[in-house]
Order: C-alpha cells, then structure tokens, then sequence
C-alpha cells in the first residue's frame, strides 16, 4: 500500500481544530518557554532543569505532552529528538542550552524550541542567533515562493551551510494540530512535496557545528510575517 | 516523531556487519556488530541499547555490554528463545567464531536508546545497588566498566538465574571484585538447587534484605519487567528509595514465530471499549498494557510510552490493589491533570504485564486512532 502524499490526507483538520485555539497554544508554549529560561542558572544538572521545566508547564495548565519535554545543556544540544541525553550535565557559565516542549492545552498541540546562552562564548551565541535566522529565512522563502516542504529544507541545508553550520534532518517539520496529530501525519515536513498550508505545520531547524560538540535549536509554527512580531 | 523503537521505524538506521557470535552458554550467544564505515559512527552511554531490525516490522532490542569506544565492535548478549525468529537465526550463525569475511552478514540497526545510563550517587560514600536478571546483566556490566574505576563507592550488584549456569559472567564478576575492593557480587537463584549454598529468591528481595536503608542510594535494575516493577515498589516502599534515583529500562522480551509453550504466559483481559462493549483479549506476559491494548487496536501512545501525552490512560477495574503505590510522580501528575480524573485511573504504558494480572479489567479512556 502507498503511503498517501496528497494535500488532502496530509493536512486535513481533525474533528476538534480550531486555528484561534491553535493560536493560544502556541502562545502559551512560547511564554512557557521563556519562563523556564528564567529558571535555569549556570550550576543547574540538565535533569532537574527538565524537571523545572515539568513544573512550569503543569501550573501553565500544560502537564500533559504529545512529545517528551527536553532541556538540554552543553554537548546535549547536539543530540536528535527523542535520543537521550548524556547524564548528569552541568550548565556552565558560558555555555549553551537549548528547550524543546510540545505541551497539549486541553484539545490542542502546541511546539516550541528555542536556544540560549549564559556566557560570552561568540560561537554559541552565533549559533543560537543563525537557528532563529535560518527559520525566519527559510519561513519567508516558504511565503515568497510557495515552496513545498522537501524544497523548504533543501533551502535550510544550504543556507546553513553557508553559515558554516550541519541541518540536522532527523528534525524536518511535522504536522500539528488537534491532539493527536499522529492520527493525520506523523512524517516529516521535509518529505511533503507541495506547498504547505499556515497554522498546521511546524517548522524546525537544528543546526550543529560541525566538529565541536555543541549545536542550537529553533521551532515554531509555520506561519507569515504578521505572527512574529520581534523580527 | 518518536517513540518506542520496538512500535515504530526509527529513522537513524545504520547498517553493521556480524563479526562473531559464540556461545556464552546453551542459551545466551555473544554477538559482535561492526557498523559499516560511511554510517557515521554509533556513539552511546554505558547502559543504553540499540533496535536489531529483523524484518521491516520487527524489531530486537540489545544492550551494548560495553561502554563506548571509537574503533570497537559492539558487543551484546542475545538470549536464545525456542523458536523465536531472531533467536534461530543467531543460533544457526553460533556454530563458528568467526564469521567469513568473504560474505559478510549485514544487520540493520538504530539507537542509541534508553535513559538506564549511570548517574553520580547523590551523596559521596552512598552505596549504588544493581539488580539483572538473565542478560540484563550486560547493560550492568557496561555502567560497572564506567563506574568502579571513578569512584570507591560501594556497589553491590545482585545477579539472578534459574541455575548456575544461567550466570555466565560470574567468573570476571569475580575478577571485578578483586580488582575494586569496593564492588560485591551476589549471585542469586530463583529455587533452591542441589550443591548451591549461596542465596535463594528473588534479587530484589535479596537486596532489600540486604540494604534496608536506601534513602541515599541509586539503584540500577536491568532485566525482566516483573522483577523492575516488583524491585522499584519494594525499595520506593519499604526502603526509603527516592523514586528519581530508581533507574531502569524493563526489557520487553519480542515474540517468537513459533512460541514455545509455556515461555510467555498468556493472560486474559477484558477492556471495555468507550462505546461500552467489552472484549476479552489475549496478551503475552513481559510486554505493557499499553503495547497488549495497541495489538489489539484499543489504543495508542503517543509520545511512545514516556508517561507524557496520557493517551493511553485506562480505568482499571480489579486487581487495583496490586497495582497500586506503583506511580512514578509523572504519572501521577500527569493523571491528575485530566478534568474527569479518578483514583482508579493508570496510564497503561506504565504497567507491565505479569502472570498475576490475568483475568485484569480495564475501561479504555480514549479510542485508538
């Protein structure tokens, strides 16, 4: 049996989708994620900031996940989704951490990444800056040029080559929506061949260096330029 | 995007070569996998396993014996099971040390996997203790290679088999105990036996037994899902354990081809779906609630049995009692987060299927996808 590619079965809403919704997770996620950031001081065991991390989520209403919750320091930052970390890491005083959350508010999936630094290391903070650049140009590419997904991440490889950096294509986009997305697609955004519709797709991009251990982390809906106000 | 590398295709496929598989004992073989050059290399923690693509569907999880080194072979401990699929093609490779390099054997494999990775004791001076069973002694042996030569902090390592032979590492244990004065291995029996004068039971009763006072300590559990289950409830419960420092990765055993009578009870348990039918379904003991209710098409977990989307959240009927004090606080958190929460609830991913759940009743929460 083909695995179905169409628009129509890929992005098709599930019974509960609700886009005004779809907006106040994702709100939710991005203040959530700024709020654990506040919360994690060079010192911190990457374990017990994943554990801050829980804790702000279940009083922001979002205990509940359709992925796991990462925080990861230092040479974690380089690792896939879903690979664990390396135990028992120590954020340091100039160093670099990335979050990744996908919290489920009441019916609706929310996902976020971001990466942040806590020293003066230039190559970190490159790093985390090129992640949330490379998003924004590969999402404005996506506008400008109804580029379908397989040519959004073709567009991210190079651009972060350009920069100097690895894509990590183990992390391409995925669908979100209503909980569960699973139900619709699980694939990546990478693999989709038409021009994907706002609201109901994230974009991702990790980028590593390529030899040192470190890399950097940003996601977001995809969405046009009137979302994101801080550009 | 992710989940449980034995209910899904990972995407980080490797290819390796077979280098050896030799006998370690009638029923365990030793397997060396060399990843192909080109892959990239398979880097893992101490502790961790990798997924043995068999078929396209099926899938063998191993933990690596050693802890990582560029160069090296991966090493893993591969019990044999009449019958099984995975288990007659090794048997049938164990019969010579070295493999032909004129036509090499390919394996697809993905990982690493697993969170069972050694972690610093919470207190210098704390007594870490190890639980395995069968071969999950080689994940115990990886983070044993890590840990004793870092720190003089005692470790005891209780080791359980149905007869002597089934501890097939007992004489570089052994050395190990020379070697580090502060390592101790205890091996166990599940019966008594002719000739054995050592202990007799269970490891985590063993252990218990030994270590009633566990409040500062780690404790490493590999193997069966009963004995991790049983383990984590009687140290959490009777030993002060904090349950963040109980670290464990149940080893779901796969299903044979042709399974032998008798090596995976089956229970009988009946789901009422959420239209109100009831259905009795068969499973296999050794596997989750949540994998028996996926089979059967009931449910489904999300994030992969993470204990995180709570897709897979049941009503559990009878046998409550026996499973009850055995909530890890995601769990419980988690559950509590539902709007119609109730005291019977438990996320199935989190319950491991023993012989003493048969006849189990559960209430399907959220219909499969």
């Amino acid at each position: 049996m083909n695995m179905p590619t169409s628009p129509v079965d890929l992005e098709r809403y599930g019974p509960n989708f609700d886009a005004e919704q779809m907006l106040a997770v994702r709100d939710m996620t991005r203040k959530a994620i700024n709020q654990i950031v506040k919360s994690i001081r060079p010192g911190m065991v990457e374990e017990d900031a994943v554990e801050i991390a829980r804790d702000i989520l279940a009083v922001a209403g979002m205990t509940r996940g359709w992925h796991d919750v990462y925080v990861r320091f230092g040479s974690n930052t380089t690792k896939t989704f879903g690979a664990p970390s390396d135990p028992g890491v120590i954020l340091g005083a100039d160093d670099i951490f990335l979050i990744d959350i996908g919290p489920v508010w009441k019916k609706w999936e929310g996902d976020g990444g971001d990466t942040f630094t806590t020293g003066t290391n230039q190559e970190y903070a490159r790093c985390a800056k090129d992640a949330r650049e490379i998003f924004h140009v590969v999402r404005e590419h996506w506008a400008k040029n109804s580029a379908s997904g397989k040519a959004l991440y073709d567009f991210a490889t190079a651009e972060a080559e350009k920069r100097g950096w690895k894509l990590n294509l183990d992390l391409s986009g995925h669908r979100i929506g209503d909980f569960p997305h699973a139900a619709i697609y699980e694939g990546p955004l990478a693999d989709v061949g038409f021009t994907p519709k706002p609201m109901i797709w994230v974009l991702e991009i990790h980028i590593r260096h390529p030899s040192k251990p470190f890399g950097a982390f940003f996601e977001d809906m995809l969405l046009g330029d009137e979302f994101f106000s801080t550009r | 995007m992710s989940s449980q590398p034995t209910e899904t295709i990972p995407s980080n496929v490797q290819t390796a070569i077979l280098e050896e598989a030799v006998h370690l004992n009638p029923n365990v073989v030793r397997v060396r996998l060399r990843p192909k050059s080109g892959n990239g290399r398979f880097i893992y923690s101490a502790g961790q396993y990798l997924a043995l693509h068999i078929l396209e569907s099926q899938f063998r999880c191993y933990s690596m014996v050693h802890d990582y080194e560029p160069d090296k072979p991966l090493e893993l401990h591969v019990r044999l099971y009449p019958g099984g699929l995975f288990s007659e093609w090794v048997r049938q490779r164990a019969t010579s040390k070295l493999l032909s390099s004129n036509d090499p054997v390919e394996l697809r494999l993905s990982g690493p996997y697993g969170e069972c990775t050694w972690k610093s004791p919470s207190r210098p001076g704390a007594t870490t203790v190890m639980l395995a069973t069968g071969t999950g002694i080689a994940p115990i042996w990886a983070l044993l290679e890590q840990a004793l030569p870092a720190s003089s902090d005692p470790v005891f390592l209780y080791w359980g088999g149905r007869v002597p032979q089934d501890l097939y590492l007992s004489d570089p244990l052994r050395g190990l105990e020379k070697a580090f004065p502060h390592f101790h291995f205890v091996p166990v029996m599940c019966d008594p036996i002719p000739g054995w004068t050592g202990r007799v039971g269970t490891v985590e009763q063993c252990a218990a037994s030994d270590h009633p006072e566990l409040r500062q300590s780690r404790v490493y559990a590999c193997g069966s899902p009963s004995m991790v289950q049983a383990a984590a409830a009687l140290f959490i419960k009777n030993c002060g354990l904090d349950e963040d420092h109980f670290h464990a990765d149940p080893f779901e055993h796969p299903v044979p081809s042709q399974e032998a009578p008798g090596e995976y009870p089956t229970l009988n348990i009946f789901v009422r779906t959420p239209q109100g039918h009831e259905e009795k379904i068969h499973a296999r003991t050794g596997i989750s609630l949540m994998t028996a209710l996926s089979d059967s098409g009931h449910t489904q977990g999300i994030c992969g049995g993470r204990a995180t989307c709570g897709n897979c959240r049941v009503k559990v009927g009878n046998h409550r009692a026996r499973l009850f004090g055995e909530q890890t606080k995601s769990e419980r958190r988690l559950l509590a987060s539902f709007e119609d929460a109730l005291p019977e609830h438990r996320l199935s991913c989190q319950i491991a299927l023993t012989k003493d759940l048969d006849e189990l009743r559960v209430e399907i929460s959220t219909p499969s996808i």
